[in-house]
């Protein structure tokens, strides 16, 4: 069955694992409609810039703008930002949420 | 549509989900995220849990709990798990 899987971000690289990643990837993989938001310390993941795997794979990312405030850093170009506040209808609205 | 549960695995995990859950959102305090179910903190959620056995092995009882929370044993933690979609962990 086709479902929609949320993947939220919310770890910084190396606190992080690879884990949530190769979830969404095979997720991708078996056609499902996936989606990763970074949060938090998750927006760190932008410095590096996210896995080539993962954004071939992944078509909607996003970021939270209020936890990229929080940190001072700029929007980032070519990736929609997220309002917090809006979070919570995406999540309600998910068949799968996975957080890292 | 059923509505999420989100389940709060520690003090930093209800940091993560306050402000990205729904106001009548379900929540349920479980591992260490019992021990912010004991301090009284201005939460929007239509209801909120924590698990009695999480309490009982830090030992604390459901007595400890801030006003408006309530302890759940094992089986109305499964009931919760089973009404809700989808299932959302904080850590």
């Amino acid at each position: 069955m086709h479902k929609t899987f949320l993947f939220l971000q919310t770890r910084a690289p190396l606190e992080a694992g690879p884990e949530a990643f190769d979830l969404a990837l095979t997720a991708a993989a078996f056609d499902h409609d996936v989606r990763l938001v970074l949060a938090d310390d998750g927006v760190h993941w932008l410095r590096a810039g996210l896995p080539e795997l993962v954004t071939e794979a992944v078509e909607q990312i996003a970021v939270e703008q209020e936890s990229l405030a929080e940190r001072g850093l700029a929007a980032p170009e070519g990736i929609p930002l997220l309002a917090r506040a809006d979070l919570a209808g995406l999540l309600a609205g998910s068949d799968v949420v996975v957080t890292g | 549509m059923t509505r999420p549960l989100h389940m709060i695995h520690s003090a930093a995990g209800l940091d993560r989900c306050l402000g990205r859950a729904n106001a009548d959102a379900t929540l349920l305090m479980l591992e260490d995220g019992v021990y912010a179910a004991l301090t009284s903190r201005s939460i929007p959620a239509r209801a909120i849990y924590a698990l009695a056995e999480d309490l009982a092995a830090r030992g604390l009882s459901p007595g400890d709990l801030a006003p408006g929370i309530t302890a759940l044993d094992m089986k109305g933690f499964v009931a919760l798990t089973v009404a809700h979609s989808p299932l959302i962990a904080w850590f």
